[in-house]
């Protein structure tokens, strides 16, 4: 059989590599390079999606490859791959992130666009990696190699405070992982002998390794997320980095660390999950009130939207750690819908910054007379943020909600996050698009029509997911029935 | 086949013979030519090494002389050491180029090379002495190589007067391990060390205690390593490389030949000193190399720190297997990274002409292949996956776990994440910064294919490390100890 999931993540490596050639002799050339070659992936992608949902197999892994050993004598360090109702959705968003992305930057990204492209597929091959990874080493090696793009693309092409922001970047979520490897390696030497996912589900591990492990992944994974003590990275990174990177970090990169607590706290470590869900939960409960908190308080608009994705990604932990169908299939489903929603949110940023010379919200007066397309999407975009059940983000919200409910009735207080986020969001659209136009500043260019084009894109699958959710939920509900019959 | 008198008789006979062309040539070609021999030899040495350990990794036969074993373990290091030897001699050919007395540098390299591969090989106290200088003589000398450069004089002699006596402090602790034990080989060592009374033992506490002393000096322990940032600094870049990457990793293998094998009787006395001397090298190496303001003392910190890392390895080496094959995967990796960093420096510095970090500003322009080769060298030697410097140090943090000393591999894991700071600054300066002088500078053909070659080097064994880490693994099994 075809090694399908190799290629997915063989092909944008490769692709990497072309582009940066292609590059060398015409910038032209390079973008339409990637958009054809991410867009086919994206194809291959939406495909393997297809197979999975129509066969009902969310539940298992397909298109298993391995376990192939990678160093015989060193038992457990696998070469495996898989894809189940968990991975499969990431792997969809970050491919169809990737292609708008790529388009996002045909206008804005202007400076060193072979290696600019080259990266982005050095990224998307990683990603895909992550996701797909089913022995921890290996999972480990893709994590850390997004770092390097990611590290590069904050440098190179963010805004004016890039150095400190990347180098702030790359420092800890570096020192986040190590700790992370440390638990890997912990797991290997006291629990079994053994890197592989698939294997360690199957073996029960002691309660103190199991403890010992989630407090390494803990800091891991939840400087990915991030959650509330290691978040400080996120607003520099997300405020210095290009509008289209500020949407792969916060649709992509972020959801690693989601992804991280349930494929391997949930499922490999069901006890200790179980005995300390309390905790994971209450900082969860903290993230979300915090970016809300936070980002009302916000001038610039980009740092208030870089805030939002605390905020949801509380949602996330909140979800995955009430153990229940809803709470973790919508956690699940948070997680798709954030990427798109959140990517939509930064590439208005991006083009409004563009056009209008400034992010600052007291600066951005009247849009709405003098950016009308602009404005339109804004509010649009501002609804999905917000969770305003015009579009997705309404329902995996209050399937967390939900959940949390089910958990503890206490937790209903997290009804209150949806509204702290929808009073900032508003407050923000009132002070944008409400005020009287600033009569001495120089006049903004609205969007063209081909950039409306790019950001309807965005906001397509989020009503198409409002309308008919089963599209992800089906796979969803099949791996999370699954993952909670390890509780049972 | 007889590996080490083979290497003998390769490599000493080509080192008296370059001199010779010192006087029989005339001119550049001197220079060129004793170059193109000393990589040859040092290639052919390479296959020579590489032979046996593929084609009869399991039935090797003792030397004949006794003074060696002629096994994997050693196999391994000249390995690594050769290899390194090569990567120095073959960019030499650019680095010195023009210099006086080019025949004679080369001569040197191959005698520290010859003395390197045979005290991999050495089981004999005597013969570990002898090997010891041979390596370390010819150093003193390259490293005053430059002798119209004062810093490179202040350099050798530091490095002469701290290295002759480290030596003292071996012959030493060598004589008293032979009042002891009545002999001076290693495994005749091993059954006498059985009948040492424990009246005795303070005398074998000392013995081992300068035996620390002694190797720790050349393999950049702290607090043994004060000579290391000076040395590293004024001797030719390319000797440094050979230095850091090379001398080093041959005081390891007398380490673990006489630590592991020889005194396992004093185990518990060791093991805690190696814990602890681990933790303050990685640190003091981490944080002193955080704080440089130039290249090569950069380099050599973060050498130290990684010296640091190998010695968890040494800790742990009689709990664990994986110790051990922590060690020399470590050797193999580091030797190969720090040789890569030090040569881009080496091609840097000529270029630019200055050594500190600000003139690596913008270089990822100036110098697109030195910045990259540089680039993925250090991100190697901050242990990020997949290059290979991340599964030696996951060997090891494996290792620690496994033996129970996870307070060290916690270290270890922090000092990793800390030394990304510094090795990401360069990378940072060489690609984020805008360069004060714009112009584009020459990439020398010679240095590049070295750095080319080191470089895959590094993403292959990274990619695929199954076959170093296996060869580490029989050499560790074979050892006969564990």
């Amino acid at each position: 059989m075809l090694p399908i999931l190799s290629l997915m993540i063989l092909i944008p490596l490769l692709a990497s590599i072309l582009a940066y050639v292609i590059g060398k002799y015409s910038e032209r050339g390079v973008r339409l390079f990637s958009f054809i070659m991410s867009l086919s992936i994206l194809i291959f992608a939406l495909l393997l999606y297809g197979i999975i949902i129509t066969s009902d197999s969310g539940g298992e892994m397909n298109f298993e490859e391995g376990p192939w050993a990678w160093i015989p004598t060193f038992q457990g360090v696998d070469y495996h791959l898989g894809l189940d109702g968990l991975s499969a959705p990431l792997v969809l968003i970050s491919a169809f992130l990737t292609v708008l992305v790529v388009l996002g930057s045909w206008k804005l990204i202007k400076k060193r666009q072979p290696l600019y492209y080259a990266l982005i597929f050095l990224f998307e091959g990683c990603i895909i990696g992550v996701f797909t990874s089913l022995n921890l080493i290996l999972f480990y090696v893709f994590w850390e190699l997004t770092l390097i793009p990611m590290f590069f693309f904050i440098g190179i092409w963010g805004g004016s405070r890039r150095k400190y922001a990347a180098m702030k970047f790359f420092l800890f979520t570096y020192a986040g992982s190590l700790i992370m490897l440390l638990g890997f390696l912990a797991l290997y030497v006291f629990g079994a002998p053994t890197f592989d996912m698939v294997a360690l589900s199957l073996i029960q591990i002691p309660f103190w390794v199991q403890t010992l492990v989630t407090i390494a992944t803990f800091i891991g994974f939840g400087v990915k997320l991030p959650v509330v003590p290691f978040h400080t990275w996120l607003p520099d990174a997300h405020v210095e980095a290009p509008a289209p990177i500020s949407v792969l970090l916060a649709g992509v990169l972020l959801k690693m660390g989601g992804y991280g607590f349930i494929r391997v706290n949930l499922t490999l470590l069901p006890e200790a999950s179980e005995a300390y869900a309390w905790f994971f939960i209450a900082i969860g409960v903290i993230t979300m009130f915090y970016g809300a908190i936070v980002a009302m308080t916000q001038k610039d608009m980009k740092r208030l939207i870089a805030l939002t994705s605390v905020n949801h990604m509380g949602f996330v932990l909140v979800g995955a750690y009430t153990l229940s169908s809803y709470g973790v299939a919508g956690s699940i489903f948070q997680m798709f819908n954030h990427a798109i929603a959140i990517g939509l949110l930064f590439m208005l940023t991006g083009y409004i910054h563009d056009q209008a010379g400034t992010r600052e919200i007291p600066l951005l007066r009247g849009l709405k007379d003098t950016m009308p397309n602009t404005a339109t999407i804004l509010v649009l975009a501002s609804t999905a943020g917000m969770g305003v059940p015009v579009f997705a983000p309404f329902v995996s919200e209050y399937m967390v909600i939900v959940g949390a409910i089910s958990y503890d009735t206490i937790l209903a207080i997290t009804v209150f996050v949806p509204m702290i986020t929808a009073a900032y969001f508003l407050w923000m659209l009132k002070r944008i698009l409400m005020t009287p136009v600033d009569k001495s500043g120089k006049k903004h260019k609205d969007m063209d029509l081909t950039s409306v084009l790019h950001l309807s894109l965005y906001l397509a699958p989020l009503l198409l997911l409002l309308i008919f959710p089963w599209l992800v939920l089906d796979m969803v509900n099949l791996f999370t029935e699954n993952l909670l019959g390890l509780f049972r | 086949m007889d590996t080490p008198l083979i290497l003998i008789a390769l490599l000493g006979g080509a080192a008296l013979i370059l001199p010779l062309l010192e006087i029989i040539l005339k001119g550049d070609t001197r220079g060129r030519i004793s170059g193109y021999i000393a990589v040859a030899v040092l290639t052919l040495s390479l296959l020579l090494v590489i032979y046996p350990a593929i084609t009869t990794p399991l039935n090797l036969t003792e030397s004949s002389s006794g003074l060696f074993r002629n096994d994997l373990m050693g196999l391994f290091f000249s390995f690594s050491v050769l290899l390194v030897s090569l990567l120095v001699a073959a960019s030499s050919l650019d680095y010195i180029k023009g210099e006086p007395n080019e025949s004679i540098y080369y001569s040197l390299l191959l005698f520290t090379s010859l003395g390197m591969s045979l005290l991999a090989f050495s089981v004999d106290l005597i013969m570990i002495v002898v090997a010891w200088e041979l390596m370390s003589i010819p150093t003193y000398v390259l490293t005053g190589f430059r002798k119209k450069d004062s810093k490179s004089n202040e350099a050798a002699l530091k490095y002469f007067i701290l290295g002759a006596l480290s030596s003292g402090t071996i012959l030493y602790a060598i004589s008293l391990i032979f009042g002891l034990t009545g002999s001076t080989n290693i495994y005749q060592i091993v059954e006498a060390s059985g009948a040492i009374t424990s009246g005795l033992y303070p005398v074998a506490l000392l013995a081992m205690l300068l035996f620390t002393a002694g190797f720790g000096l050349k393999m950049s322990i702290v607090p043994f390593h004060m000579w290391i940032p000076d040395t590293y600094e004024g001797a030719p870049t390319t000797i440094s490389a050979l230095l850091s990457g090379g001398t080093k990793k041959a005081a390891f293998v007398v380490a673990i030949r006489v630590f592991v094998i020889s005194l396992p009787l004093l185990q518990l006395d060791w093991q805690l000193t190696f814990a602890i001397l681990a933790l303050i090298t990685m640190t003091i190496g981490n944080i002193a190399a955080l704080t440089q303001k130039t290249i090569t003392r950069l380099l050599a910190y973060s050498s130290i720190a990684q010296a640091g890392y190998m010695l968890i390895g040494l800790t742990v080496a009689l709990q664990t297997e994986l110790g051990l094959i922590g060690v020399l995967f470590h050797v193999f990796t580091h030797a190969v990274m720090q040789t890569t960093a030090f040569l881009a420096a080496a091609i840097v510095t000529k270029k630019v002409g200055r050594t500190d970090l600000n003139s690596f500003k913008g270089l990822g322009n100036r110098m697109p292949l030195t910045a990259l080769t540089f680039t993925v060298s250090l991100l190697a030697l901050a242990g990020i996956p997949p290059l290979n410097g991340f599964w030696s140090k996951l060997v090891l943090f494996t290792a620690a776990i496994d033996g129970g000393f996870t307070w060290l591999a916690i270290a270890g894991a922090i000092n990793s994440a800390f030394s990304l700071g510094y090795y990401a600054w360069v990378i940072k300066r060489m690609y984020l910064d805008e360069a004060e002088i714009k112009l584009k500078l020459q990439e020398s053909n010679i240095f590049s294919t070295v750095l080319i070659i080191a470089t895959v080097i590094i993403i292959i064994t990274g990619i695929y490390p199954a076959p170093i880490y296996e060869f580490a693994r029989l050499a560790v099994s074979t050892l006969g100890v564990i």
